[in-house]
């Protein structure tokens, strides 16, 4: 049931209100005791904290997040009458239906019929590539066309269980549909999409946090309305695990160097990224609009990952070395022409039950840049980024 | 004075391609060129004159032959204005006329014969088409840039939809795709280049400092194709793979001008590079006269 508190602003009203509706989609809202008809009132519903609804006499309209669409307004209520304590609105179910299914909870993303979980943020970005014109005797020719429209996803989520959109990349014929309505029609709710590609991921650990990833998917094909819903049809995504404390785990050549080296226990990492960046042409042809004709992933991969860790001394008089902050590359040792050009480091994450649930592996690395950091009432840390690259 | 803005300096031809008859503000009374840039030269054709027993002056100078100018623009076209089509091919002895600005103190030129034109259709971009002219006749005495009030500008008002496009125009074959006539190999078009060029030679009379006639001596025209891959490598005497018809259309699929090319491959490039896809591009040349 939907519960709207209706206050007259900037006033809390303390009496609860509460909608109800039949079968034949009227609804009443029980109204505060000192409800004054020509006085306006603002309530949030208490379900879906940004929902509105705001009353002026006996007009009232719905606002989603007090002034963006969807609106609900006048046109939308057939009657609306006044009885006793009560303000009974015909048509009240669209109102319902709309209001119920704008909040999160209500919100679906379908990746190539795959419903998926654990998303934090989902948006969408539509840009048209539309320039001024200016001409010889008139300083303003209107405007055309230069380029196509394009339109880029961005998708947050955490990595809380096998990663289904990873095992898209490289594909060029990614679909889905982003559901935030239950519309009837094709006006709104529903928006499918193809031709799409994964152009990127990150992955971001840190300790105490459920580790996230983010996506940035581009759109060639269509982006547009659809009164069809996927996400009944659509399978579920890979079920939810709990990642315990100890279940994210760096491992590379490095690390490896400065376990067996200098004989630390352990490497104190505080925190862990990695990304991958696609690189995609697309090929549009003489005389056609829309989609490109075909779209060419063009190597290499780059991968990027870096690795923020405790600083450590090395034993004093180990093997004849002086002590010395772990890890920190000398300075030149690029220069010199023999630095590792084929450094790996893998990230993993781990399941309580051990299993890994995602990898993600840098491979034919080397260090681009570290930074050591000393702040009062911190430990000394050490931050190292890595450049590696992958053959598609 | 202070300098004249580009907006009240409007390019406008005559209505006709063989004509003296110097085009108008009035709607009917010219030709819009949508021009973007536009460059005019101008040389008067003198040289100077040593004379024994003379000690050379400012006024040692003699007319040599005719004024050697020329009229260069890129503009967009569309349906109901100036057409660069209009003016290849042997027109007639007059050629055509022109301004820029307005018509009480802008530049004024006749005899103007076109020499090349050239534009590239590619996805997703406006067709801006290249225009050379030469100009045989001399140039208007009150010749000198004026300023034009906007409310007389000439130009038919702009609307770009009306304009040639690369995303609505057609490239294709005679009755059949241009990748069956090209082969089957070359099926995606990155960019298709168009450009015609002919020589003229102008006759002028004793005692006319006007051109009396303009011959057409030789016209071609090419059209390069690039896309995804090339024909079959070029036989040692050419190869004729068919008509290729060139269409400029706007969004609302309104023919603004047209082309066709029936001549023989001359060149096919490969370019080749890491990080990017194999491009090819195939020359084909027609000899018009």
């Amino acid at each position: 049931m939907l519960v709207i508190q209706l206050q007259p602003p900037p006033i809390v009203e303390k009496n609860d209100i509460s909608t109800k509706q039949n079968s034949g989609g009227e609804g009443y809202l029980n109204l505060p005791t000192h409800f004054d008809q020509s006085k306006s009132y603002v309530g949030r519903a208490q379900k879906s904290p940004k929902i509105f609804l705001q009353i002026m006499g006996l007009k009232y309209t719905c606002l989603i997040n007090e002034n963006t669409s969807p609106r609900l307004s006048n046109s939308d209520v057939k009657s609306i009458t006044q009885k006793k304590s009560q303000l009974h609105l015909s048509s009240v179910k669209k109102c319902m239906a709309i209001l119920q299914a704008q909040g999160s909870e209500e919100q679906n993303l379908v990746i190539n019929n795959t419903r998926l979980s654990g998303i934090q943020n989902v948006s969408f970005q539509q840009n048209m590539a539309i320039s001024p014109v200016a001409l010889m005797g008139n300083d303003f020719g209107g405007v055309t066309l230069n380029g196509p429209t394009t339109t880029t996803i961005k998708i947050d989520k955490f990595l809380n269980n096998e990663e289904f959109i990873r095992t898209l990349t490289g594909s060029t014929a990614i679909s889905g549909q982003f559901e935030y309505g239950t519309a009837a029609n094709a006006s709104g709710g529903r928006m499918n999409f193809d031709t799409a590609v994964v152009e990127g991921y990150a992955v971001s650990a840190q300790v105490n946090a459920i580790p996230d990833i983010s996506y940035d998917i581009t759109i060639y094909g269509d982006l547009k309305y659809s009164n069809t819903s996927r996400v009944t049809g659509a399978s579920g995504d890979n079920p939810i695990a709990i990642v315990p404390e100890t279940g994210i785990a760096v491992t590379g050549d490095d690390f490896n160097k400065i376990f067996h080296t200098y004989h630390f226990a352990s490497i104190a990492i505080q925190s862990a990224s990695f990304s991958e960046v696609f690189s995609y042409t697309p090929h549009y042809s003489v005389g056609s609009v829309g989609a490109p004709d075909s779209i060419s992933l063009l190597g290499p991969i780059a991968q990027e990952a870096t690795v923020v860790y405790e600083a450590q001394i090395g034993f004093e008089g180990f093997g004849g070395v002086a002590a010395s902050f772990s890890g920190f590359e000398d300075k030149f040792i690029y220069e010199s022409g023999t630095f590792d050009q084929d450094k790996k480091l893998d990230i993993k994450i781990f399941d309580e039950s051990g299993n890994i649930m995602n990898q993600f592996s840098l491979t034919s690395g080397h260090v681009v840049s570290e930074s050591i950091v000393g702040a009062v009432s911190d430990t000394l840390t050490i931050s190292r980024t890595y450049r590696g690259y992958k053959k598609v | 004075m202070a300098y004249i803005s580009y907006r009240d300096l409007p390019i406008y031809f005559g209505t006709s391609a063989n004509s003296n008859t110097m085009p108008t503000t009035s709607d009917g009374g010219n030709k819009s060129v949508f021009a973007a840039q536009a460059q005019l030269n101008y040389t008067p054709n003198i040289a100077p004159v040593r004379l024994l027993g003379d000690a050379p002056n400012k006024d040692n100078f003699n007319l040599a032959g005719p004024p050697n100018a020329s009229l260069s623009f890129q503009c967009y076209v569309d349906n109901g204005e100036f057409d660069p089509t209009d003016y290849t091919g042997d027109v007639g002895d007059n050629g055509t006329t022109f301004r820029i600005g307005n018509t009480a103190g802008g530049i004024s030129g006749s005899g103007a014969f076109m020499t090349s034109f050239s534009y590239t259709l590619a996805p997703y971009a406006p067709v801006l088409v290249q225009c050379d002219f030469a100009i045989y006749n001399p140039l208007a005495i009150t010749a000198e840039g004026k300023l034009v009030g906007l409310s007389s500008s000439p130009l038919d008002s702009t609307d770009f939809a009306n304009y040639g496009h690369g995303a609505y125009s057609v490239f294709s074959g005679n009755g059949q795709s241009a990748t069956t006539t090209l082969g089957a190999d070359i099926d995606h078009f990155d960019s298709v280049q168009y450009s015609f060029q002919c020589q003229r030679l102008p006759n002028y009379t004793m005692g006319d400092a006007t051109v009396s006639n303009v011959e057409l001596v030789t016209a071609q025209h090419t059209v390069t194709v690039q896309g995804n891959n090339i024909m079959n490598l070029v036989p040692f005497t050419g190869s004729n793979p068919g008509r290729l018809n060139l269409i400029v259309k706007n969004v609302s699929d309104v023919t603004c001008f047209s082309g066709v090319v029936d001549g023989r491959v001359t060149a096919e490039n490969v370019s080749l590079q890491a990080g990017d896809v194999g491009r090819g591009s195939v020359t084909i040349t027609e000899l018009l006269k």
